[in-house]
């Protein structure tokens, strides 16, 4: 009973925030100086009669809120209009870019993740020695770093003077795994670099911190041995933000990875976005930050679930 | 991994000869920016199979670290440990981390304080019972299971089966403690240390909770240390006392003996902080004047001579050594004893001198005492 | 993006050893060896930029025809050789370093004051106040940041106020999120207390009790916040989407790039990405120390 009350607030919120959003790029779009008509007409734009019907066949004439309210009619079935350049549904668009970035995400967080947990958890349990602070430093240093200076360098030394790797440009899973991989190779490492260090130095610090109760103690007077004790009491209870974070950027990265995808020129949705923006697609740039938000909201409800698996405290509280 | 366990299950049936735990002047020092730290400065006390040591003190006195530096827990790296503590015959002072840990658990367990922050919050009760039997006797999960069940059922919570898939914050205080201590006996250990094993918990709920220990330590025939700061929780429970002081032994004798013919001041403040069923109600209990001292620089003579009400001129400057007294077994650290000439004397002096820690403890009131920290 | 960063670098580095009371004295107030370094760097690049037109440099936007483009470091009076234009690129460095100073003084002087307003004010009056900051803070978490930076940059136009102005708004809710977390530990203190007893006006006590208590932790967490507007412009710049008239590192990276990938010539690009770096790094060790100092992370979380 109260469990689903709560769970039914929290979708209400979440899908509140969506809403909000899409409310806020809707408005931003009409706000904003920049004009779709403008660019869809180019030179033709000062005739009157051919703008005004233009207007009409994007429904720009309507009131602000009647358009915005089809909007999200149609955004609830699944349309969410085509793009005033290319007249592609901006579906079309978005499930054609997704799977790039999706693939460049998932590969970066994955591995991101692979290399973090370990060397957090080595880097807590040797806490304050030498090879703790040098992947302290090392993490901190990553952080400083812009992917688009880390991504030049990565291309100068892997591609131009080692040549491992193709500078640029995206092969699709279709042309072969040996070659999409090796075109994704660099620009996951530009993401990989960023995320890791973040996720070391939040998982490190909650180690720590953990490493310090009482249960440790505990767990190490029954005699068991470190790794039994880092991995089975000390990792779970000190996972949180970095779970957190980690989730996060599921949404984040979407919109997140625009330079590297720019850099690397994968067509993915960064560069949807880039490029509508650029040419006042609005509905497509609509497209992405629906897709971006909604995704975002998504995993944090996921989340929240998660905490609940993970700490029985919370499953107490929540219910 | 394995060499030291089946080295443990050669060793298990030892010899039945010499003290179980033996303890020579040992020391466990801290390094620290501000300075070395002698949280244990000289401690030496011998401790036979089946039998209970009580170590008294304040709070900062040093007993917990006491207790978990001769198990071996404090593995910083700004801990010292020197001196000699032999268990069994095998000294542990300088043992490798592994045949320390290999004691672990089957040899000597531990109970702490709060059982609110010793249990793993995120683990079911169940599970922190049995990973201790599936890695020391490598049990099969059924059997471990079911042994976490007697094992529940032998400290005291009913209804063990369905304890075992209940976490931590869904038991009581109380349980949470007979929990910890289903978990340190699991592996059947010789040696039980309990720090302060009834602080954290309601009154009701501490005499129970000690005779269970009590209790387990007969039927197992396993020997004990209990930390505590209340000389009343070991009255009635302990073969032997030790009180501790600003790191140092000051008085130690059978159980008995200390309360009927206590040496040390110190010793006679902690009494009298105890409160006594036959005292009125409302009777101010007497707290020591001051605090412990600084364990970066101790007092150049005795250590609790800044708060004494018997200290004169010599306590300051000169340390006084462990002396036996005429009772056996019976040792303490004093130049002016309570209950010697010497002694009655040098009280007698500072009440006239107007002392506030002797006017404190004449009176028992504890106004005094605390004029005593100026 | 802010948000993500914030959480982990306002981890704390250290913590007290265990088994013993006494804190990690190790920086005690200190900025220690890498701070110092930290400081001179940021003060060197703050002072040559700002006096970047009296120095006896060469003029960033002159071509020198005597070398050929993209010379190497060193060649024919370039003290870091040309760039693809034949512009010094020692010279457009301190020059692109205005762009980063105005960047981090802008996006750290209007976040303070808005979002620091925003932040106080929701945390001393609770109410609905704070249930509408949170709602805005919860739909900015949600809203891409990066995207609504260039969609500002792109619809109203790519010069320097923008850039600045853009930055600090998507800045500006992470900062009101810290000064109304810092505010609500404040406002339970006893000297509040205190005051309110002794008949103060709330007035009074947002200026003289709270605010100098705010003030330095918000700034610890500003120091966080520069680094990544000095990344943020540098993005736009990168991306093409800054004004080509302006210098800045992030367009000198954009620009060394096709001859790093076609020609190997890697100094162009390396130079203002590794100077871009350093004052990141020396910009969040220093942010470091001060919310190591200040203890931000309480606040935060």
């Amino acid at each position: 009973m109260t469990v689903i009350k709560t769970l039914l607030i929290r979708v209400t919120r979440l899908a509140a925030v969506v809403l909000a959003v899409s409310f806020l790029t809707f408005s931003l779009t009409k706000l904003l100086p920049g004009d779709p008509v403008n660019v869809i007409l180019g030179p033709q734009a000062s005739n009157e009669t051919v703008r005004a019907a233009v207007e009409k066949d994007l429904g720009l004439d309507k009131p602000f809120i009647t358009q915005y309210t089809s909007y999200i009619g149609g955004a609830v079935q699944g349309d969410l209009g085509r793009s005033y350049n290319s007249k592609f549904e901006t579906t079309t668009l978005l499930r054609q870019k997704l799977p790039a970035t999706l693939e460049l995400m998932l590969l970066a967080q994955l591995i991101s993740i692979l290399i973090s947990v370990p060397l957090a958890m080595y880097s807590a349990y040797r806490a304050n020695t030498r090879t703790d602070r040098a992947i302290t430093t090392t993490a901190f240093g990553l952080i400083s770093f812009p992917n688009y200076a880390l991504a030049v360098a990565l291309v100068w030394l892997f591609a131009v003077q080692l040549r491992w790797f193709p500078a640029i440009g995206y092969k699709p899973i279709e042309a072969g795994l040996g070659a999409n991989l090796k075109s994704m190779a660099l620009p996951v490492a530009a993401l990989v670099a960023g995320l890791m260090a973040v996720y070391t130095r939040l998982l490190r610090s909650d180690l720590i911190a953990t490493l310090q109760e009482d249960f440790v103690l505990m767990a190490k007077s029954k005699g068991l041995p470190t790794w039994h004790i880092l991995l089975r009491h000390a990792l779970r209870p000190s996972s949180f933000s970095l779970l957190t974070v980690f989730a996060i950027n599921f949404g984040a990265l979407i919109g997140g990875s625009v330079i590297v995808e720019q850099f690397f020129v994968i067509p993915g949705v960064g560069s949807l976005a880039i490029e509508s923006i650029l040419r006042r697609d609005y509905l497509v740039v609509q497209g992405v930050v629906l897709l971006i938000a909604t995704s975002f909201v998504l995993v944090n409800f996921a989340v929240d679930l998660l905490y609940s698996v993970l700490d029985p405290r919370v499953r107490r509280a929540s219910a | 991994m394995s060499a030291p366990r089946s080295a443990r299950r050669v060793l298990g049936p030892a010899p039945e000869a010499g003290a179980l735990l033996d303890v020579e002047g040992f020391r466990t020092h801290f390094e620290t920016p501000a300075g070395t730290v002698k949280a244990v400065d000289g401690v030496s006390f011998t401790l036979e199979r089946g039998q209970t040591l009580g170590i008294v003190g304040e709070s900062g006195s040093g007993k917990t670290v006491l207790a978990r530096s001769i198990m071996g827990l404090l593995t910083a790296r700004n801990v010292q440990r020197s001196g000699r503590v032999a268990y069994n015959g095998q000294d542990l002072v300088g043992a490798s981390k592994q045949q320390q840990r290999a004691l672990w658990g089957t040899e000597m367990a531990m109970v702490f304080q709060d059982p609110m922050t010793s249990l793993n919050p995120v683990m079911r009760i169940g599970r922190q019972i049995t990973e201790g039997l599936r890695y020391h006797l490598d049990l099969p999960k059924g059997e471990a299971a079911a042994q976490a069940v007697q094992l529940l059922e032998s400290v005291g919570i009913p209804d063990p089966n369905r304890r075992i898939n209940q976490y931590p914050h869904e038991l009581s205080g109380g349980m949470r403690q007979r929990v910890t201590i289903a978990i340190a006996l699991a592996c059947g250990p010789k040696l039980l240390l309990a720090d302060e094993p009834t602080t954290a918990l309601d009154v009701t709920v501490q005499a129970q909770i000690l005779d269970l220990l009590n209790e387990q330590q007969r039927e197992r025939h396993m020997a004990m240390i209990l930390v505590t700061h209340d000389l009343g929780v070991v009255a009635g429970r302990t073969d032997e006392i030790a009180v501790m002081y600003a790191g140092q032994i000051v008085e130690r004798a059978p159980t008995r003996t200390l309360f009927s013919s206590l040496r040390m001041p110190y010793t006679e403040a902690l009494l009298r902080s105890i409160p006594k069923l036959e005292q009125p109600s409302h009777t101010r209990l007497s707290i020591i004047g001051g605090r412990p001292p600084d364990l970066i620089n101790p007092p150049a003579g005795c250590r609790f001579a800044p708060r004494c009400p018997y200290a004169q001129a010599k306590c300051h400057t000169e340390p006084p050594p462990l002396v036996e007294a005429d009772t056996p077994g019976h040792v303490y650290r004093c130049w002016f004893p309570v209950g010697s000439a010497a002694g009655l004397e040098a009280l007698e002096r500072n009440l006239a001198e107007h002392n506030p820690a002797a006017e404190a403890a004449a009176t028992g009131d504890a106004a005094a005492a605390a004029a005593v920290e100026g | 993006m802010t948000d993500i960063a914030a959480t982990a670098l306002s981890a704390p580095d250290m913590p007290s050893p265990p088994g013993t009371s006494a804190p990690a004295a190790r920086h005690n107030g200190a900025l220690g060896f890498g701070g110092w370094l930290s400081a001179i760097w940021l003060t060197v690049i703050t002072t040559s930029t700002i006096v970047a037109p009296w120095l006896p440099i060469d003029d960033p936007r002159i071509t020198d025809f005597a070398v050929p483009n993209n010379s190497p470091i060193g060649k024919a009076g370039h003290l870091l050789g040309t760039d693809q234009n034949g512009f010094d690129i020692f010279s457009r460095l301190i020059w692109g370093g205005r762009v980063s100073l105005i960047v981090a003084v802008g996006v750290l002087a209007i976040g303070m004051v808005v979002g620091g307003s925003i932040g106080l004010l929701a945390g001393f009056w609770r109410g609905k106040l704070e249930i509408l900051l949170m709602a805005i803070v919860d739909i900015f978490l949600a809203f891409p940041a990066l995207i609504l930076l260039i969609a500002i940059v792109a619809f109203l136009g790519a010069d320097l106020t923008n850039v600045v102005v853009g930055i600090s708004l998507v800045s500006i809710p992470a900062f009101a999120r810290i000064a109304r977390a810092t505010t609500l530990t404040f406002s339970q203190r006893e000297f509040v207390l205190a005051a309110r007893a002794a008949g103060a006006t709330n007035r009074r006590i947002i200026l003289k009790e709270i605010l100098p208590n705010v003030l330095l932790p918000l700034l610890a967490f500003g120091l966080l916040v520069v680094g990544i507007a000095i990344v943020a412009e540098g993005s736009l710049a990168f991306l093409g989407l800054t004004s080509q008239e302006t210098i800045s590192w992030g367009g000198m990276i954009n620009g060394g790039r096709p001859a790093l990938q076609r020609e190997n010539i890697a100094h162009t690009a390396m130079l203002p990405a590794f100077v871009m770096f350093l004052t990141v790094l020396a910009v969040n060790f220093l942010g470091d120390r001060f919310r190591a100092a200040f203890d931000v992370r309480d606040a935060v979380l």
